[in-house]
């Protein structure tokens, strides 16, 4: 026996680590795709290491935020570094939620039973989102204000809810107040929520495990490989590879500082680019501040999608309304995207935006329906695939055989 | 016939669940009126103050030396300090204009759209690119708002609903200073009313400001 096994011996006979439940998981999850949840979690323990480092430094309050971030910026030993790679992370966290996602929506990963890790993923992007808001405002720039502002007063229109949402940001509506108020929810709420969260998911995750590529019909595993040292390595080794990549990129672009708020500079007030498309769409007329109603119809259409999208394949060539809408929807995005950055503040007229979003709808269902019709047939598994009507007895039969399937498969795996 | 030693007794068993959950629901119940807390107390004055408008050193400002469709943004808080108005001389004759010439105004800064500050929303002297014909307005370039200080900051674009409000200033021509002593028009925006939501101002003048360049 080296010293080693001596001083892993004593520990583990303490702490039980090797009777930890991690699972072997199967072969085909040594894939990416199957990652981008993991990328986003490194994401995390990322954001907490630079914000805890941040915050040694940063002084909340309408006289101190600005100076302190400059501070950081131009005085502290890498503070540059620093700030920028907590910037650049929640961006990369935002697109890794998009990313993760349409990763899960188009395999029809929110199926049975995973349909609650799917919700409680959708709360946690809000969470995110949430973060990325209250920490722009942080540095208490010109534009970080204006986009607060905004952004508090979408809030107060939400129904039921809205003035407690609103009063949740400004406190009693002074500066001090509203400083501690974002800061709490920046570093403690926010966080801690989004941790309670991940572990629900993550254990949802460690009992459903992960969905299966979807050329495989049933919940079947395959080979596995071992968590230590195969996944542990590869975990180890994406997480390293995304912080790299960060702080690589935040050294060479650093974000200039936009100016203090109350200077006279006049800069496009803009919101972070995750928020440009709703920003737009600010702009179409009659829609202006009820855009609000938009975003909680979509939030809870994607929350509920489980449960109207209910064919038994997960395969998106046999999903051709579920695949149209969502891709419609990331169309949307990315127009809006770039039309807000091109001409930011421009009142559209309902006869311009109307037909170009009916435009894109009848497009994406178009092209979807055609190819779905064109190539359902020469399908893999043949005149089986036709799980997208609902009222096809058919269905809820295989749907049972499958529930079996799932129990036998437990049963098997089990060690 | 006596029970065996180790049956279950289910009723007992039932009883104390419901215990629990009552209590647990008493409990929870007891909780939830303390969220109302997270709503902060409101601060902020019974009554619209009259404030005397003042420069930076405390002199009360002389009407008559205000600088006519000035391009550079001057405000003052009114009547919370967390309430910035912009102060105008438009140089000529104005519906509610005061001072002299009847040209001096004075408008809420927060934008009644959604909330934006100077100089995101910022006044535009004669000569400046026109808006729907206008070539002197307020803009707010957050959304594009567009409001008419020589009418009461009447709409000129949407997408705003409401006109800015619009500071009640009074004018005494033997000392040629002004107050700012009530509120017209809508309510300031992020305030359920123009009184509440902010710090009171201290002592009963309004320092005039100017933005400058950081
Ligand atoms: C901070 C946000 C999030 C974190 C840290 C996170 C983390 C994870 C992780 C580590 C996994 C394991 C599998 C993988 O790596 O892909 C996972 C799976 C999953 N996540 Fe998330 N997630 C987040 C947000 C979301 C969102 C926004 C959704 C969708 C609405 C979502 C839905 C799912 C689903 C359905 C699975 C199961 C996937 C499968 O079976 O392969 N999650 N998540
Ligand atoms: S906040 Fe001024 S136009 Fe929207």
């Amino acid at each position: 026996m080296s010293f080693f096994d001596i001083i892993w011996n004593w520990i583990d006979s303490r702490a039980h680590i090797s009777d930890i439940p991690l699972k072997a998981m199967p072969e085909y999850t040594m894939d990416i795709s199957y990652w981008t949840g993991g990328l986003l979690a490194a994401a995390f323990i990322f954001q907490a290491i630079t914000g805890v480092l941040l915050m040694l430094y940063y002084t909340p309050g309408a006289s101190t935020a600005y100076s302190s971030t400059q501070y950081i910026i131009n005085k502290v030993p890498f503070g540059i570094i620093l700030l920028n790679a907590h910037l650049y992370m929640a961006y990369v966290m935002i697109l890794l939620i998009f990313i993760h996602f349409f990763r899960n929506y188009y395999i029809g990963a929110y199926k049975k039973p995973r349909e609650l890790a799917w919700i409680i993923g959708i709360l946690m992007a809000l969470v995110v989102v949430g973060s990325g808001f209250t920490g722009y405002f942080l540095p208490y720039t010109e534009v970080s204000v204006d986009a607060t502002d905004v952004g508090v007063g979408l809030a107060s229109k939400f129904p039921l809810i809205g003035n407690f949402l609103a009063s949740l940001i400004t406190g009693n509506g002074t500066i001090s107040s509203e400083f501690g108020r974002m800061l709490d929810l920046h570093i403690l709420i926010l966080p801690a929520i989004l941790m309670l969260l991940f572990g629900i998911h993550m254990y949802l995750y460690e009992k459903n495990e992960a969905t299966p590529p979807v050329s495989m019909k049933t919940e079947q595993k395959g080979s596995t490989l071992s968590w230590v040292p195969t996944f542990l390595s590869y975990t180890a080794g994406i997480t390293l590879i995304l912080w790299g990549f960060v702080i690589v990129i935040a050294s060479v672009f650093p974000v200039p500082l936009a100016p203090e708020a109350g200077s006279s500079v006049i800069v496009q007030a803009m919101p972070e680019w995750y928020l440009v498309a709703p920003y737009k769409v600010i702009d179409f007329v009659p829609i202006s501040s009820n855009i609000i109603y938009i975003l909680l119809v979509i939030v809870i259409f994607y929350m509920l999608v489980p449960f109207f999208d209910r064919s038994e394949s997960r395969d998106p060539k046999d999903r051709p309304f579920f695949v149209s809408i969502v891709t419609v929807n990331l169309d949307y995005f990315i127009l809006f995207t770039i039309w807000g950055y091109l001409q930011p503040a421009v009142q559209v007229q309902p006869v311009v935006w109307i037909p170009i979003m009916l435009g894109i709808i009848a497009f994406n269902f178009g092209l979807t329906y055609g190819l779905y019709y064109k190539y359902r047939k020469v399908t893999p598994t043949g005149s089986e695939r036709n799980s997208f009507t609902h009222s096809n007895t058919k269905n809820k039969k295989q749907h049972f055989s499958d529930a079996s399937d799932c129990n036998d498969k437990k049963e098997g795996v089990d060690k | 016939m006596s029970k065996k030693e180790n049956e279950i007794d289910l009723s007992r068993r039932k009883f104390l669940k419901m215990v629990s959950i009552g209590s647990a629901v008493v409990a929870l119940g007891a909780f939830a009126p303390s969220l109302s807390y997270i709503v902060a107390p409101t601060i902020g004055v019974s009554e619209f103050p009259a404030l005397t408008l003042v420069d930076s050193s405390g002199n009360p400002i002389k009407a008559s030396t205000i600088a006519v469709n000035n391009p550079q943004i001057v405000l003052f808080d009114y009547p919370l300090l967390n309430e910035p108005n912009f102060l105008l001389n438009l140089g000529k004759s104005v519906p509610g204009g005061v001072g002299p010439q009847n040209s001096i105004v004075a408008y809420s800064a927060i934008c009644e759209h959604l909330g934006c500050l100077p100089p995101s929303i910022k006044f535009y002297p004669p000569g400046s690119p026109p808006i729907d014909g206008y070539t002197s307005y307020i803009h707010c370039s957050c959304h594009g708002s567009t409001f008419d200080p020589f009418n009461r900051c009447s709409i000129i674009t949407s997408p705003t609903t409401k006109p800015q409000p619009m500071v009640v200033l009074t004018y005494d021509s033997s000392t040629d200073t002004l107050q700012a002593v009530k509120m017209n028009g809508p309510v300031i925006y992020g305030h359920t009313d123009d009184l509440t939501g902010g710090s009171p101002p201290k002592g009963n003048t309004a320092p005039v400001t100017t933005l400058n360049n950081q």
